[in-house]
């Protein structure tokens, strides 16, 4: 009996081992100047320097399709990418990696369901510092830094990027041509988002606004599928 | 064989008794309309209320643990507070509105008198994180709440385990605040057909009905809605209500209509706390509109009561005092929790 609880108990850690090995995950990643993004470190700027102390965003419903065809979804709805934790920058794709897709799809942010829907827990627990407290709704897109550029106090700058009521609805749905064997890891170009001429003009965007959305759309231009 | 069908029968018979001991049904009276709160979310329960009135209660929940819920809420006040026009928060701070009251609250579907806050479950994350009120954090708070073994027994006692989360926190103090119904006012006993109305108070009820049920309508006294009542800024708080959410031009001046249920106990009023005396609200009403922006045209018309008329619909707002929600020993300061 304990011979064969013993090469059951092998068995199976064999096969978890397996197939672990043969699942895949979408990556997110960060680069300024073409280098890949560490958080309190001094990048070259302008004639100045700039440094990330934050970068947190959400992505959410990961759906997978054959041409126009739906094949498969991620079960987690809501994924918190914390770049202070480099775990939570992998999102392993568990039964879908068998699938033969050719396009995905996913949120930046919560869906308006999400944002009245009370407490929560997991990556939507409040303690993530992503849920706003004078008003209630998540911040799909923080980012914090400073850099001499800045005219503000400590030369900070805060975007938390949000809204999920309109006419300020900040959640953007993302959609990427790929082949099975394309590694699914995507880039987030801060080099692109954060311009000189921005951080000068505009370095506090912390509400839902005109601002916020045209800076989630932004976003979505910053974001490449890794080649 | 025969013992573990008798473990199972036992089990079963106790995991029976704490749902018909534990489970709590809202008590409302049936002309009050449909509650909006969703209960599957997180369904009433005695022991999760209990735990979120001793939150409620305890200035745990602030940074320099001074401050509690209650601090603001009184009880006495049917959970407004009449001692300032404003909110006074941590170190003596003083915020930008007059306090709310809490009561019927599973009716609401946003709260703060802008609406900043679109479910009950998550509006404590307000005050404990406002800088003049609580000036603490979530985090802050189970860090805390962690520390305490008496919570930590009291969160087993009702979670079966004693993790303490946000998400528990939240929802209790929720609940403690859903079994907050005022139902048992004089108004509500001629509803019932207990009493009746004197003929002042009658008088007065027909007044309302025709000039303020339309935005303070019954059995709630309130639509729930923003609305602009001709109030003109306060130019040293400059709040312009609703329009701080939305930033639509059509929201600017709009403020959430409050309940007239418990008006005795919840005085100043308005959302700046700029009336004390419910005879100065009437005063507003019949002379006092700034007609410059966005006023609620249900206003449109002047109301002009005679002096007679006003005391009569006094004498009907005073119908809606709920003593014995007020004076509730269940609503109160827990003294030990069993």
């Amino acid at each position: 009996m304990k011979f064969v609880t013993v090469i059951l108990f092998l068995f199976v850690n064999f096969n978890i081992v397996l197939s672990q090995d043969k699942t895949k995950a979408v990556s997110f990643n960060a680069s300024i100047n073409g280098e890949k993004l560490q958080l309190d470190y001094n990048y070259a700027f302008g004639d100045d320097s700039i440094s990330f102390s934050n970068l947190k965003f959400y992505i959410s419903d990961f759906k997978f399709y054959r041409d126009e065809e739906f094949i498969g979804s991620i079960a987690k709805k809501n994924h918190l990418i914390d770049f202070s934790q480099p775990t939570t920058q992998y999102i392993l794709l568990d039964s879908i990696s068998n699938l033969h897709y050719n396009r995905i799809e996913f949120n930046l942010g919560t869906d308006s369901l999400d944002n009245v829907s009370g407490a929560m827990s997991g990556d939507l627990d409040p303690i993530h510092g992503m849920y706003w407290t004078w008003q209630s709704g998540y911040i799909n897109f923080k980012l914090e830094g400073s850099s001499k550029v800045c005219p503000s106090r400590n030369h900070e700058f805060n975007f938390h990027i949000g809204g999920y009521l309109f006419p300020f609805i900040s959640m953007q749905r993302l959609v990427f041509e790929v082949n099975q064997s394309s590694d699914l890891s995507f880039n987030l170009d801060l080099s692109k988002l954060i311009s000189i001429h921005h951080l000068q003009n505009e370095y506090n965007i912390m509400s839902p606004s005109e601002k916020s959305l045209l800076f989630s759309k932004r976003i979505v231009d910053c974001i490449n599928l890794s080649k | 064989m025969k013992v573990s069908l008798i473990f199972v029968f036992v089990t079963l018979i106790f995991l029976m008794g704490s749902f018909c001991i534990y489970k709590y049904q809202l008590d409302y009276p049936n002309y009050f309309p449909a509650v909006k709160y969703d209960f599957s979310r997180n369904p009433l329960d005695e022991n999760t209320i209990q735990l979120g009135r001793k939150l409620f209660y305890d200035p745990i929940l602030s940074a320099d643990q001074s401050i509690s819920c209650a601090s603001c809420h009184s009880p006495f006040n049917a959970f407004a507070h009449t001692d300032h026009s404003l909110s006074h928060g941590i170190q003596d701070q003083i915020g930008q509105r007059n306090v709310p009251a809490l009561f019927n609250l599973a009716w609401h579907e946003s709260f703060m008198w802008d609406g900043a806050i679109n479910h009950l479950d998550v509006q404590a994350l307000a005050p404990i994180s406002h800088s003049k009120e609580m000036a603490s954090s979530i985090q802050d708070v189970i860090t805390r709440l962690d520390s305490s073994s008496e919570y930590k027994e009291l969160f087993f006692k009702t979670y079966h385990d004693s993790l303490i989360s946000s998400e528990r926190i939240l929802k209790s103090i929720a609940q403690f605040q859903l079994s907050l119904v005022s139902a048992n006012s004089r108004y509500d006993s001629v509803r019932q057909g207990k009493v009746e109305f004197n003929l002042q108070e009658r008088n007065g009820y027909h007044l309302f009905i025709k000039h303020c049920n339309s935005c303070h309508t019954e059995p709630l006294f309130t639509n729930h809605q923003f609305k602009s009542n001709g109030l003109s800024v306060d130019t040293t708080l400059n709040d312009y209500g609703r329009w701080n959410i939305t930033k639509m031009p059509s929201d600017s001046l709009l403020f959430k209509v409050p309940s007239l249920r418990n008006l005795s106990y919840t005085y100043p009023y308005m959302h700046d706390g700029r009336f004390n005396k419910i005879s100065q609200v009437i005063d507003h009403y019949s002379k006092g509109k700034d007609r410059s922006v966005n006023l609620s045209k249900e206003l449109n018309s002047p109301i002009l009561l005679s002096s007679n008329e006003k005391v009569d619909l006094i004498s009907f707002l005073l119908t809606l005092n709920d003593k014995a929600f007020v004076f509730n020993p269940k609503h109160q300061f827990p003294k030990k929790i069993n």
